[in-house]
């Protein structure tokens, strides 16, 4: 090998000299300056390109221009990166830290309400903040169903909170603090809402059955006034944490049993004609901005949620949930009615559906990207927005038939 | 104007051009911003043609794309100087004077003499010439297919090329490594003269055979000494791309010369390794004699 390696130096040595003494030292027919700058640049056309490397491979002035002009090109680099290259650097450190940081406080309190020694100090916070609800951070509640809500609210926790337990099951954690950081996909049916504003519903109940639970608009609504303005970098670093979440949503552990405070939601549901809470179905977890986002700024008709392996459902009149056929078997992650007829379903591995019939068919979109679909907010009938797990967002303006993409920051 | 000085046919085919591309052209002229520098829309048009004509000629359908890449500020900006218009020749001075100052720099290692070179190469692009009656600017060679300063990075380096190395013209070049006389000591100056015309052949009749993209790839790496990285700028690709697509060339044409070697100079595997010892052995008093005479 050594040998051998020995014995390839001057062989390339030679190569070298006879590929000098192979060249013309140019002249007339050589192209342009301009020509020469606009190979460096790669602005030829193909065929331009192949007729000026003929060209190159024998000349050594032109070979030696080109070669000199890259050099030029390269050597003005680092000085444009002295100048940039701080910025960046430092704008990566901190989002590095503002990254950590909500995903490690979130930890530590998931970890002390788990262990039972935070929740009184939360359940102190819970009243003042229900009196009072703030102002959202980032537009105002839109007039409709929330409104009623958040005037109704006080007085329907007043009033389930004597029937409260003062135990909760540990098993609760996940499901009551989860939406603080993640929101359930389903779009709430109308006659929750209705329940709710009438005083009939209350909470989210945790899923008594399987693994999911309904996030309702009071949650919503608290989240929306309480979640600070989110950037995309937020988003993705709360994924770890939402890893966490949706594991935890997932396994297989046995439901508690339903305390008193449940008992009453429930039937207070029932009473309103809402939809079963603990519906057997899986639910998946979008990030805090997109949580925002949607909590204040979209409206919801009729009631519709998605779930795993391609499963969407509209809520029936007698309160049960209609499975529509959706004909995908990917797991969908969010769902939107810009109108009664037309509505955007999203989910992984880049799926989307639109119905245009009011969710009695769906058809799929194809979209430009695998990559799993987080959220999906429609403004109009041709028009809806996508974000990408990474935080990416795709736009239509036709159906889509075409998308645009944004970049993450 | 040099614009002006096209053929009748290539008059038709800018008229083509012109009434086919107008609305683009006109939208680039637009963009440039070439109102700025008094630039009309026909001279904009006609200096964009020039450049794109010989493209336009052989493949028609390519125009739309070669209008794409189009620099039209550049190309505004460079008609405008080409023209005389003295705000033009400001906002060019002012942005790209320390352009020219720094390639000739880059270039000739030297501070008197690269500022020597850039101020003669401003006054060629400003067209002052003293034997001239009217002025030409140098600028006219330039429509829109680089950037403006890629190009003056080329006018640079082509005119220290011209000016520096005429003035070298009388003085013996260096003796070309390849041209290399056989190794004094060798043991057998016959084998070796034989080795060396044995490998020399074969060497280049294996590089005559590569394709010119190959022999161009070979040719920025062993002769221009070009990086990866420089590479790949060249040829849009990676620099592991490049690395690996130069180790299998370098793996094929030893193969081929060995080739060579044993099928038409008929060596056998023995001379086939001498000869590379033959190499080995030159190199080394190659080295030996650079080094001595330093």
């Amino acid at each position: 090998m050594k040998d051998s390696s020995a014995s390839d130096k001057p062989i390339e040595k030679l190569i070298g000299d006879r590929l000098r003494a192979l060249l013309k030292a140019g002249g007339a027919d050589c192209p342009a300056a301009e020509m020469l700058a606009a190979f460096v640049e790669r602005t030829l056309t193909r065929g331009e390109r192949e007729s000026l490397q003929l060209h190159l491979a024998g000349c050594a002035r032109c070979q030696e221009q080109v070669a000199e002009l890259v050099r030029l090109s390269e050597a003005e680099e680092p000085a444009r990166v002295q100048v940039l290259a701080p910025v960046p650097a430092r704008k990566i450190a901190w989002f590095r830290w503002a990254l950590a940081a909500p995903a490690l406080v979130a930890l530590v309190v998931a970890g002390l309400w788990y262990t039972g020694e935070f929740r009184p100090l939360l359940k102190q916070q819970e009243q003042p903040a229900l009196k009072a609800p703030p102002a959202p951070a980032t537009q105002p509640l839109p007039a409709g169903p929330k409104d009623e809500f958040a005037r109704t609210a006080p007085a329907v926790r007043q009033k389930m909170a004597k029937t409260e337990p003062a135990k909760k099951p540990k098993g609760e954690m996940v499901v009551r603090e989860a939406p603080a950081r993640a929101q359930l996909y389903t779009a709430e049916p109308a006659a929750t809402v209705a329940a709710e504003a009438g005083g009939g519903a209350k909470e989210a109940q945790p899923g008594s059955a399987e693994q999911g639970a309904i996030a309702t608009p009071s949650t919503r609504a608290r989240l929306a006034a309480a979640a600070p303005a989110v950037t995309r970098e937020d988003k993705a670093a709360s994924t770890a944490y939402q890893d966490h979440v949706v594991s935890r949503l997932e396994a297989p552990a046995a439901a508690p049993p339903p305390t008193e405070r449940e008992k009453a939601a429930e039937r207070a549901a029932e009473a309103a004609g809402a939809a079963p809470a603990n519906e057997a179905t899986t639910f998946h977890l979008v990030s805090p901005a997109p949580l925002v986002k949607k909590a204040v700024a979209t409206a919801r008709p009729e009631g519709w949620r998605v779930g795993r392996q391609g499963l969407i459902q509209k809520a029936g009149a007698n309160g049960t949930w209609v499975t529509q056929t959706s004909g995908v078997d990917t797991n969908l992650l969010d769902i939107a009615f810009p109108t009664p007829s037309v509505g955007w379903v999203v989910g992984e591995s880049g799926t989307v559906l639109r119905t245009t019939d009011g969710g009695a068919t769906w058809k799929r979109i194809s979209i430009p990207t695998r990559a799993d679909l987080v959220l999906v907010v429609a403004s109009a009938e041709l028009s809806a927005q996508v974000v990408t797990r990474d935080g990416r967002t795709l736009t239509t303006t036709d159906g889509g038939k075409s998308w645009n993409t944004t970049p993450r920051d | 104007m040099a614009a002006a000085g096209l053929s009748g046919m290539a008059d038709l085919d800018f008229d083509h051009f012109f009434t086919d591309h107008r609305v683009r052209l006109e939208a680039l002229h637009r963009a440039s911003g070439a109102a700025r520098w008094s630039v009309s829309l026909e001279d904009f048009a006609r200096v964009a043609w020039q450049g794109i004509a010989a493209a336009a000629a052989a493949n028609p359908r390519e125009v739309p794309q070669l209008l794409s890449t189009l620099r039209a500020e550049d190309l505004a900006l460079a008609w405008g100087c080409a023209q005389g218009s003295e705000r033009a020749w400001d906002a060019f001075c002012s942005e790209y004077r320390g352009v020219l100052y720094e390639a000739a720099r880059a270039i000739v290692h030297e501070e008197a003499q690269a500022r020597e070179l850039a101020d003669s190469l401003l006054t060629e692009l400003y067209g002052v010439d003293s034997s001239a009656a009217v002025r030409s600017s140098r600028c006219i060679y330039f429509h829109g297919r680089s950037s403006l300063k890629t190009w003056l990075h080329a006018v640079v380096y082509r005119k220290f090329v011209d000016e520096y190395r005429r003035q070298r013209r009388l003085e013996p070049l260096p003796e070309s490594p390849g041209d290399a006389a056989p190794a004094a000591n060798s043991v057998s100056e016959a084998d070796d003269q034989r080795y060396d015309a044995c490998l020399s052949e074969a060497v280049e009749t294996c590089l005559r055979d590569l394709p010119a993209e190959e022999k161009l790839l070979l040719g920025y790496s062993y002769v221009q000494q070009l990086t990866l990285k420089q590479m790949g700028r060249l040829t849009g690709e990676h620099e592991a791309t490049i690395s690996r697509h130069l180790e299998s060339l370098r793996k094929k044409l030893q193969k081929r010369i060995a080739g060579y070697l044993r099928n038409v100079k008929k060596l056998s595997a023995y001379d086939v390794g001498r000869c590379l010892d033959f190499a080995s052995r030159g190199v080394a008093v190659e080295l030996d004699k650079a080094l001595k005479s330093k």
